[in-house]
């Protein structure tokens, strides 16, 4: 917009000279009757909105107890949202500078989402106590605009109309009017109905400046409110991440503790047992020896399995649906892989190295309680989410607990700013579905 | 290619493998059992090279290798199978997939091995899969062929396999002679023979005479 051309009080310059010439030409500018125009709309909206959103919860606020009456409050406050909106483009009449609503946290799968978006959104808390501090608010500056309209218009009109008057009963100009009344006095009524229309025009477009402060405050982002929010949600995810770590790297200790560590103990004594023995019993010692290879050699299984957990080999050479089809493999239920990627897609390698954490958790699970018969892995690309699916046809009933596996599989995906679902009715089948975001079509490594 | 049966010099052997303690521990087991080591080196290229000037009669090749400790070993074995065609190569690694031992296989040869690195510590199971694959025979891991058994999409076939068919059929997937087989499962070689071509007539797979074509023939089924 031009601000050269079109003064106003947002934007102009405070020098006195300016502010003064603001001030007198303020009834020419077009912005001061729109905003007198929006003031006369805000009455209604105000009025409106505030009966409706009042009437709705106190309806729905003596329902309560039946689930109905949620559902009423629900539509109240969805409807403070709406006049949020119209508030929003009613200021901008006035001020043509955009102003960005604030986001609203959506509504999510399931109606317990759905119920946590509508009554434990702060935004949309916010949106109806303006609609209730806006009723008073509209009411007063139509009242104040009102007054001081009405006053210019009636001074200017009655002192025109009664020199218009004057002039046709013929008296003489300008010594005296023919009832009277001096002159001066009619003058000086008609600078000061002048004086009132620039103050109107002033006023209105002061008041609106107001409310649209009241309207940012309330309804809408700004960068360091954004900035905050982010901040904030890269805090919680960092730390999530932290924690992963923390626990991975926890049952890697303790994997080896109790695994491989324990098997080379196993392995030296065996090993120097034979030593002693070797020349006094060479089939004894022969025997421990053997021992001593198979320690070994189960020591090298559980290795391998401690790594083939969290990052295989094949991860890393060949990408994800190669590493997931290797492990569908392994598992002993009958499982299928249906990749939706292109041949050869990569992702980042933390998001590639979740998904399979997920994936082989959740056959772990499968194998051990599901009591399936048949299993699939799903993967596919939603513009800049990878999907993962793991779909079994056992016995369901899986429930995130905290502090267990399916708890562990969700930090590992929300620390990457993902979504783990989990739908298992009791008696099946259950479906993991797992949302990361992802990086498009990565070239292969 | 090397037949122990018609040719008595030591069987020549080139290692390609990284790590220092497991390439000389390698060789002494092969010279220790009367082969020869004819070039010990530790990376990719100086592997391809080295079966280019040496052409062994088998190489021992570790997947991971530097520069990138990813499947180096396993692109310059098919690398160096291109440039040598059939040269026989025994590809070791800490992991075995069954995707790898698709590419290995993929260009029909034969000569061809892929274990667990493990199974070095067996050294009378380990030198025969040597010799097998010298032999121009394959030698599969027992659990890349386990991955390969489970791996059906519709087990209509397979489940039609007693018990021991099934344990006979996994030892001729890892490559194993009719011999080797009767001899691992402490049967005859005729048992042995009957259970094959039961096998054979329960999946309709053609009759085949060499070990290796056997083997393919196998591996294509378990792979369908």
């Amino acid at each position: 917009m031009m601000t050269t051309l079109k003064p106003s009080f947002a934007t102009g310059p405070y020098r006195p000279g300016t502010l003064l010439r603001n001030f007198v030409l303020s009834p020419l500018d077009p912005a001061s009757w729109r905003a007198a125009g929006a003031i006369l709309m805000g009455l209604f909206i105000g009025s409106f909105s505030f009966a409706l959103v009042a009437a709705l919860f106190s309806t729905g606020g003596s329902f309560l107890i039946i689930l109905v009456g949620f559902a009423v409050v629900g539509i109240g406050v969805e409807i403070a949202r709406i006049v949020a909106r119209v508030e929003r483009w009613r200021m901008t009449l006035v001020d043509s500078r955009p102003l960005r609503a604030h986001p609203y946290r959506t509504y999510g799968h399931g109606l317990r989402a759905a119920a946590e978006a509508e009554f434990l959104d702060e935004n949309r808390w916010r949106d109806v106590i303006y609609v209730l501090i806006s009723f008073p608010l509209t009411i007063l500056e139509f009242v104040v605009c009102v007054a001081v309209w009405a006053s210019s218009f009636a001074l200017l009109v009655s002192t025109v109309a009664y020199f218009v008057i004057a002039v046709a009963a013929g008296d003489r100009m300008p010594a005296s009017l023919s009832n009277g009344a001096p002159i001066l006095l009619v003058a000086v009524a008609f600078v000061l109905g002048l004086f009132l229309l620039a103050v109107a025009a002033s006023l209105s477009r002061g008041l609106m400046r107001l409310h649209r402060a009241v309207v940012e405050g309330l309804l809408c982002t700004n960068e360091r409110e954004e900035l905050r929010l982010r901040v904030e949600t890269l805090r919680e995810s960092r730390s999530a991440m932290l924690q992963v770590e923390a626990t991975e790297l926890r049952r890697i200790e303790r994997d080896l503790h109790d695994g491989a560590q324990q098997r080379l103990v196993m392995l030296a004594i065996d090993l120097s047992l034979a030593s002693d023995r070797i020349e006094s019993d060479p089939a004894g010692a022969k025997a421990l020896m053997n021992d001593a290879r198979e320690q070994a050699r189960q020591a090298l299984a559980e290795l391998r399995d401690l790594v083939r957990g969290s990052a295989p080999a094949i991860l890393l050479d060949r990408g994800l649906v190669a590493a997931l089809g290797s492990v569908a493999g392994r598992c002993p239920v009958p499982t299928i892989v249906e990749s939706a990627l292109a041949p050869g897609e990569r992702q980042p390698h933390a998001v590639e190295r979740a998904a399979y954490f997920v994936v082989s958790e959740a056959l772990t699970n499968v194998a051990k309680h599901a009591s399936a018969t048949r299993c699939e892995i799903r993967c596919r690309r939603e513009g800049d989410r990878l999907i993962v699916e793991v779909w079994d046809n056992g016995v369901g009933g899986a429930a995130v607990a905290p502090g267990g596996g399916l708890a562990g599989l969700r930090d590992r995906v929300e620390a990457l700013d993902g979504v783990l679902l989990i739908d298992s009715p009791a008696g099946g089948p259950t479906l993991l579905h797992a949302e990361m975001p992802a990086a498009q079509g990565w070239p292969a490594a | 290619m090397h037949d122990p049966l018609v040719d008595t010099s030591p069987i020549r052997v080139v290692i390609a493998e990284d790590s220092a303690l497991i390439r000389e521990g390698l060789a002494r087991l092969i010279e220790e059992t009367g082969g020869s080591v004819v070039a010990k080196v530790g990376d990719a290229p100086s592997f391809v090279a080295a079966v280019l000037e040496h052409r062994p009669d088998v190489s021992v090749v570790d997947v991971r290798m530097p520069p990138n400790q990813r499947d180096e070993g396993l692109r310059a074995a098919i690398e160096a199978r291109r440039l040598v065609p059939g040269t026989p190569v025994l590809v070791l690694s800490q992991y075995v997939e069954r995707q790898y031992a698709t590419e290995l296989l993929a260009d029909g040869a034969g000569g061809v091995g892929y274990l667990l690195k493990d199974r070095v510590s067996d050294i009378a199971e380990f030198m025969d899969a040597m010799h097998r694959v010298a032999g121009g025979g394959t030698a599969l891991d027992p659990d890349v062929v386990a991955q390969l058994m489970v791996l059906r999409r519709r087990d209509d076939r397979l489940a039609t396999l007693t018990p021991r068919e099934r344990e006979v059929l996994a030892a001729m997937a890892e490559g194993r002679t009719n011999l080797g087989i009767a001899k691992a499962m402490g049967i005859t070689e005729g048992a042995t023979e009957k259970h094959i071509s039961s096998i054979f007539g329960k999946l309709e797979l053609p009759e085949t005479q060499t070990a290796h074509r056997r083997v393919l023939a196998v591996l294509a089924y378990l792979g369908s």
